[in-house]
């Protein structure tokens, strides 16, 4: 009886234990079934079904470019998949329309398998046939998606209005001819009572303002409306023969290697349009205007800042798309973010619309972006760390200056009611005096070398080639307008290092004046002399993605002292 | 004593006892720290993996050579541990943001676990902040060893006359004797990456640190609570655990993880003995009280078997006797008989005699 109860014990541990161990086992394959997956870009989850309700099969992953590819080597075409209407083909598979459960369930497996049967009986190498449903219907499908969200940015859009392959379907009343503007191959509005779409000169807005990310009663999705439109006409200009064309296939703008292709593209299309092209033909926005607060309501007394002169077109160009800036439609900043704060703003107030810097849409937010870039992340870095720009920044945007706009007496200016041509002309008024070009010292009251000796002992004293790393710093910021405005003092540069000394002033303080023994219980957050250079030095180098020295090679600065 | 008497005291005495360490736990019995205790911040972020730290404690502690000079820069990537000849190493990990430091070396916790196991009282907690190891005083059990939850405290095996447990102490000595200001590994740090001062203000560093550049830092201060507190204190901008530093290791200090079961201790050995002696006694009770039973019993048995005995033998002395008396009369009836057939034989015998 005791040897029979003690036999049961251990059977009972050994099967626990051996469970367990499966269990480990099992969940170590997952992890490696993941680490294994192969990653595309292509990857379609057709789950179509479960409109219809519960799905009886897991959906199925199905790799589009793969399809496409073998559609190359059997002389076939889009058509041997989708259905061709107007000349336009339906992203759907195979149908026009989703009918009924049992319909949709024929239409892919009939074609699928079909098609797979067809291909397998001529000896050709396709995908799974009838009776392999776990083939298709895979719960745990091998590959992984990769897919980054595709666009049109402001300098394709620049692309596809220049291009000479897209020209306008309309004709201008006046001459007669075709006309300029090509507007009218994608932008349109939506008729309700004839459910068509038409095009509306001067309308045109943003794809989102109407195709939202679900599709509506009205709109299709904004990702439906891309496909159906960009794919097809694409697909069209390829049948005609136009020798470069947008991508067909699902890499073409999903795909890491392909937006980096087409960044470039841009990049080449935006250099060769010149200076003053603008990207965005204009839709209602200015070039140049004020941005102030709206009229404030009866009876209030508010006092706003100075109105900031804003340069609209130079922003179109240095930013990726509208929505950098607005929501989905574009509409002035100063509608929906007033003083207060209003519902149609989500109660966001003009103020934080326009400084929060945790914001990308925000001036200050986006400006907070660009200077995280490695050429000006080495002196941005470091200010970081210290303190809020001083006030003497905000004159950067909020220029002052006498503008001749009447006002009510004990009113601020009347901005709100002054006419887009006159605000365009105060702005030019007001940008005319500010400083909009990087400006430093004369070369020669730059120092060449500045030779740190004050901390000799392991190690002999280190020539900084100060006057190099100063113009090198220039160089970085002579491009950018942005820049220019911000940097237009002379002494601004210098500020990176020489921080807390008088910006304008030739003489900064030295370092040591400030920086002396470390661990000052008085001062804890004051490194020491030697870690005040060495962090200064360092932290500089790593933001700007600088390879040499390495922060460990001491003798790439200070020679070893020959003892 | 009776068994329920006996029951009672030894239940009242052990909810005494319970009470007692749970009162002792509720006053706030935890070491909070000495008040003025010294401390090191190390802040990985700053740490550039040039091994000075390394180089200026093994000078400062006058230990041996390493095998590689300390210039040579290929060893952080294996992660090493301290031992008998280095009380601090640098380890590199490849972290999410690049590649990311950590210095490593004796946590000097504010209540430490080598400290609690020590029965010789060879390791002392200082004022100063630093645990401190008397070689006097030590047996060699290396109990610290396996208590220290950072795996610090290292072992001369190479020694084997008189071996040390070798562990860094903060420069406690040097500080002491005026060699130093601050341990020799911060002193050397180019960087700053290590920061000498009290613990309360290291931990505002720490926190000022964070505040102003959240996306730089995790938002811990890594030893502020570990293990009930350490007086190195550690800033990473990796997970702490991606550095090397063990994330499950809680909040409470060993010897307060361990003083509720070892104040029981004591009432064991107390409460043992008479726990232990009542069951004796309990037992032996209740086997003479059976011993006694069984005795009486015994003696009620063999009564009433002598009773029994008695009254058969009273019946059969009265049965033969009866007999006896029956046999008696019977004979004597016989004989009275055979006396009276005799008389009438002579009479008639007699007549006959007198006839013929």
């Amino acid at each position: 009886m005791e040897k029979g109860r003690v036999l049961l014990l251990s059977a009972g541990a050994m099967f626990v234990l051996a469970v367990v161990s499966i269990l480990i086992l099992e969940a170590q394959g997952v992890g490696e079934a993941q680490a294994n997956a192969a990653v595309r870009t292509d990857m379609v989850t057709i789950d179509t079904m479960k409109a219809y309700g519960k799905l009886e099969l897991p959906p199925v992953t199905f790799l589009h470019d793969k399809h496409t590819m073998a559609l190359k080597t059997g002389e076939k075409d889009c058509k041997t998949c989708h259905v061709e209407k107007d000349g336009v083909i339906v992203t759907k598979f195979k149908r026009e329309k989703d009918t009924t459960q049992a319909e949709v369930k024929v239409v892919y497996h009939k074609n699928c398998i079909g098609c797979h049967t067809d291909m397998a009986g001529k000896g050709q190498k396709t995908g799974p046939l009838d009776g392999a449903c776990r083939s298709c219907h895979d719960a745990k499908p091998k590959v992984s998606s990769a897919k980054l969200d595709g666009g049109l940015n402001n300098a394709l859009h620049y692309r596809h209005t220049s291009t000479k392959e897209l020209p306008s379907t309309l004709k201008d009343e006046a001459t007669g001819e075709l006309r300029k503007q090509n507007c009218d191959r994608c932008h349109h509005e939506y008729n309700k009572d004839t459910k068509k779409t038409f095009y509306a000169k001067g309308k045109e807005g943003t794809c989102r303002s109407c195709h939202e990310a679900k599709a509506t009663k009205e709109s299709r999705s904004m990702s439906q409306a891309a496909h159906d439109s960009c794919v097809n006409c694409h697909r069209t200009l390829a049948l005609k023969g136009v020798k470069e064309t947008g991508p067909t296939q699902c890499a073409g703008c999903h795909s890491k290697e392909a937006q980096a292709k087409t960044a470039a593209k841009n990049k080449e299309a935006v250099a060769k349009a010149g200076e003053g092209a603008r990207l965005i033909l204009k839709a209602g926005q200015p070039d140049l205007t004020l941005v102030s607060i709206e009229k404030p309501a009866e009876g209030a007394k508010p006092m706003a800042m100075s109105p900031v002169a804003f340069n609209h077109k130079l922003h179109e160009k240095n930013v990726d798309t509208c929505r950098a800036c607005h929501h989905k439609e574009t509409v002035a900043c100063g509608k929906c973010h007033t003083v207060q704060g209003v519902k149609e703003g989500g109660f966001v107030q003009l103020e934080q619309a326009m400084h929060r810097a945790s914001a990308k849409q925000s001036c200050v937010g986006c400006h907070k972006t660009k200077v995280a870039e490695p050429k000006c992340a080495g002196c941005h870095g470091l200010m970081k760390e210290r303190k809020q720009p001083a006030s003497a920044e905000c004159k950067k945007c909020h220029i002052q200056g006498a503008l001749k706009v009447p006002a009510e007496p004990g009113q601020m200016p009347a901005y709100w009611a002054m006419k887009p041509e006159e605000k365009a002309a105060a702005a030019a008024e007001l940008v005319k005096g500010r400083g909009d070009k990087a400006d430093i010292f004369n070369t020669d009251d730059i120092p060449e070398k500045v030779t740190i000796k004050s901390l000799v002992n392991e190690y002999e004293a280190s020539e900084m080639p100060h006057r190099k790393i100063v113009l090198k710093l220039m160089e970085n910021v002579k491009d950018s307008k942005m820049s220019g405005v911000f940097h237009s003092d002379p002494g601004t540069v210098c500020q990176a290092c020489h921080h807390n000394g008088v910006a304008g002033a030739k003489k900064p303080p030295k370092c040591s004046n400030c920086h002396g023994k470390p661990f000052d219980s008085k001062q804890p957050g004051r490194p020491g002399l030697k870690a005040a250079y060495h962090a200064q030095c360092m932290s500089c180098h790593k933001a700007m993605d600088l390879k040499k020295p390495l922060n460990t090679d001491c003798v790439g600065c200070h020679k070893e002292k020959k003892k | 004593m009776k068994r329920r008497q006996f029951l009672g005291l030894l239940g009242a005495a052990g909810i005494t006892a319970t009470l007692g360490t749970e009162a002792q736990a509720a006053t706030g019995h935890t070491f909070d720290g000495y008040p003025n205790a010294k401390g090191v911040l190390f802040d990985s972020t700053r740490c550039i993996g040039c091994r000075k730290c390394e180089a200026a404690c093994n000078k400062v502690n006058k230990l041996p050579a390493p095998a590689k000079p300390f210039d040579d820069l290929k060893v952080l990537g294996n992660e090493r541990r301290t031992d008998a000849k280095a009380y601090t190493v640098v380890n590199k990990y490849a972290g999410k943001k690049g590649p990311a430091f950590r210095k490593i070396q004796c946590n000097h916790c504010m209540e430490p676990a080598c400290a609690s196991v020590c029965f010789v009282r060879a390791f002392t907690k200082n004022p100063d902040g630093s645990v401190t190891y008397d070689a006097s005083l030590c047996v060699g059990c290396r109990y610290c060893m396996v208590a220290c939850p950072f795996n610090i405290p290292a072992y001369e095996y190479s020694d084997p006359l008189t071996p040390r447990v070798m562990k860094c102490t903060m420069c406690h000595d040097q500080i002491k004797k005026g060699e130093l200001t601050a341990p020799g590994c911060v002193g050397a740090c180019p960087k700053e990456a290590l920061v000498y001062g009290k613990r309360k203000d290291l931990i505002e560093i720490a926190r000022e640190r964070i505040k102003r550049n959240p996306e730089r830092y995790q938002d811990h201060v890594y030893g502020e609570k570990e293990m009930g507190g350490t007086n190195w204190l550690y800033l990473s901008g990796e997970e702490f655990k991606d550095i090397g530093l063990r994330e499950d290791l809680g909040n409470v200090s060993v010897p307060t993880m361990t003083s509720g079961p070892l104040s029981v201790v004591p009432m064991v050995a107390a409460l043992w003995p008479a726990l232990l002696g009542g069951v004796w006694a309990m037992n032996k009770r209740k086997e003479k009280v059976a011993a006694d039973e069984q005795k009486a019993a015994v003696r009620a048995a063999k009564a009433e078997v002598k009773a029994e005995a008695a009254a058969k033998l009273a019946k059969e002395l009265e049965k033969a006797e009866k007999d006896k008396a029956q046999a008696i009369e019977r004979e004597v009836k016989r004989a009275l008989e055979e006396a009276a057939a005799a008389q009438k034989e002579a009479a008639a015998a007699n007549k006959d005699e007198e006839g013929a």
